[in-house]
């Protein structure tokens, strides 16, 4: 129990500090961070692997939660342990908690 | 671009991947640094994806893992490639041989080009580079930039600025041309008039200065026609001043000139025919193609056109292909009466001598023919003149102390 609280105080302290020193808030905290150009294609920093995916949707967990991405035609341009760049046209974004 | 181009150097794979737990198949993959792109998924349980050679061998654990079947669809890029044809090695030798090649022809100079110059001709140009060093075919680490500009500028008097840039095989030569400043006097420096020719003195207005010529008087080039040292007229004052002399002198020149005169003229006429004919040219060698003996007319024009090969634009190459076309042509003889071929040699020499002086007056020519000591009929073109002979010539002050 104890252990829990302290943990969460950190967290708490980590946020005041990233925002009285107007840090990057993904770097920091390590949210994720998500770049979308017209519909076509996207890039998605920080996920924490790939929960599911299939021409239609694209879903991946991130400390948030999980990230849903729907679309028509969805492919993997490329993926890292960092980043993923998907095409195809998006229609989308949300998060399921 | 770029990383695509990296993975086809370094080769990679298609692959079908096909099983129930696609996705973890992905995550494992990553985990473990093994670079994925373009997946694309078909159907339910099936996906197709580029690998590389290198990622491909470390996925052996994970399949089995992941419980996914594994299918190489395609192989691609240049390892692949150079796989393929790695029992031909007269290709391998030629491709080698070719880098070498423009490796080694690219240490040359294969082109100069000059730029800046107006009154200087280009050909002059290449030829004093060309006695300093720079060449073409010349090797370009063997220049030395700063000597061969001071040594050109010393040869080229008419430039007063020089600058070589070799790139690729070319080397762009850019030259300023020293502008001839005009000794321009203030008006209020002592100086003398002094004559620019040899002549009779026709004309002449006297501004200021004391002048020692008065008309009908034959002076000599660099003669002095004003003095800017004036005695002045009162003998008390016994003063001597300097002055800015000005005038204005006109005098009566000659020049003459000894030609060779043709009375019969001839005129080409093309005929209408012509041919074409192309070649070529290595350095200073030169192959014709397709040549024939009856390639040639009996009289004809030639227009020759060279086109040199370039890799880019300033990467040329000494190969260059020409192209000949020739125009047959008959000629015409005609015999010109005397007066004829005088007028046209007179007027030559009037161009000529109005070039070279611009504010001149030619006032007659004569033709007059000479038989020299070996029997050969020559012709002296004797030209008069008027024109303004005076120039201001600043008085140093240590000839002029009192």
């Amino acid at each position: 129990m104890r252990k829990k609280k302290s943990k969460k105080d950190e967290v708490k302290i980590k946020e005041k500090i990233t925002e009285a020193l107007e840090l990057p808030r993904d770097i920091v905290l390590d949210e994720p961070k998500i770049y979308l150009t017209g519909d076509s294609e996207l890039i998605l920093e920080n996920y924490k692997g790939i929960i599911d995916y299939d021409e239609n949707s694209f879903k991946a967990n991130s400390k948030c939660g999980v990230i849903k991405i729907e679309g028509a035609d969805l492919s993997i341009k490329n993926i890292t342990d960092e980043s993923v760049l998907l095409k195809g046209k998006i229609k989308s974004i949300q998060y399921i908690n | 671009m770029v990383i695509s181009t990296i993975n086809y150097l370094r080769g990679y794979l298609v692959i079908e991947v096909q099983g129930p737990f696609l996705e973890r198949f992905i995550n494992m993959a990553i985990k473990r640094n093994i670079y994925l792109w373009d997946i694309k998924k078909v159907g339910n349980s099936r996906m197709i994806l580029k690998i590389s050679t290198k990622g491909f061998k470390n996925l052996k654990g994970i399949s089995r893992k992941a419980h996914v079947k594994i299918k190489i669809l395609k192989k691609e890029g240049l390892p692949l490639i150079l796989y393929r044809y790695r029992k031909r090695k007269a290709f391998f030798v030629c491709v080698f041989v070719i880098a070498l090649l423009i490796l080694f022809l690219s240490r040359f100079i294969w082109a100069i080009e000059v730029s800046g110059n107006e009154r200087v001709s280009v050909e002059h140009i290449k030829e004093v580079l060309s006695s300093c060093g720079l060449k073409v075919g010349v090797v370009k680490y063997s220049i030395d930039q700063n000597k061969l500009k001071n040594e050109a500028l010393i040869q080229l008097d008419e430039l007063s600025w020089l600058w070589v840039d070799i790139k690729g095989t070319t080397a762009y030569v850019k030259v300023k041309e020293r502008d001839e400043a005009p000794p321009v006097l203030s008006e209020d420096e002592p100086c003398n008039i002094v004559s620019t020719k040899d002549g009779i003195i026709q004309n002449m207005i006297v501004r200021s200065g004391q002048s020692l010529v008065k008309v009908g008087d034959t002076v000599t080039r660099g003669q002095l026609l004003v003095s800017g040292i004036v005695q002045s007229q009162n003998q008390e004052v016994g003063e001597i001043r300097r002055v800015h002399a000005d005038a204005e002198i006109y005098a009566r020149t000659w020049y003459e000139k000894v030609v060779d005169l043709e009375f019969i003229e001839e005129k080409r006429i093309r005929t209408g025919q012509s041919k074409k004919r192309y070649g070529i040219k290595f350095l200073d060698k030169k192959l014709n193609l397709g040549t024939k003996n009856s390639f040639f007319y009996e009289n004809y024009d030639k227009i020759e056109e060279e086109f040199q090969l370039r890799l880019s634009k300033n990467l040329r190459l000494p190969l260059s292909i020409i192209k000949e076309e020739l125009f047959e042509v008959e000629i015409e003889r005609r015999l010109l009466s005397e007066e004829e071929v005088y007028n046209r040699a007179a007027n030559e020499f009037m161009q000529e001598l109005k070039e070279k002086n611009a504010d001149i007056t030619i006032i007659s020519i004569k033709v007059d023919p000479k038989t020299e000591e070996s029997g050969k009929t020559v012709y002296v073109l004797t030209c008069e003149s008027l024109e303004r002979i005076d120039m201001k010539d600043k008085i140093e002050k240590e000839n002029t102390g009192d």
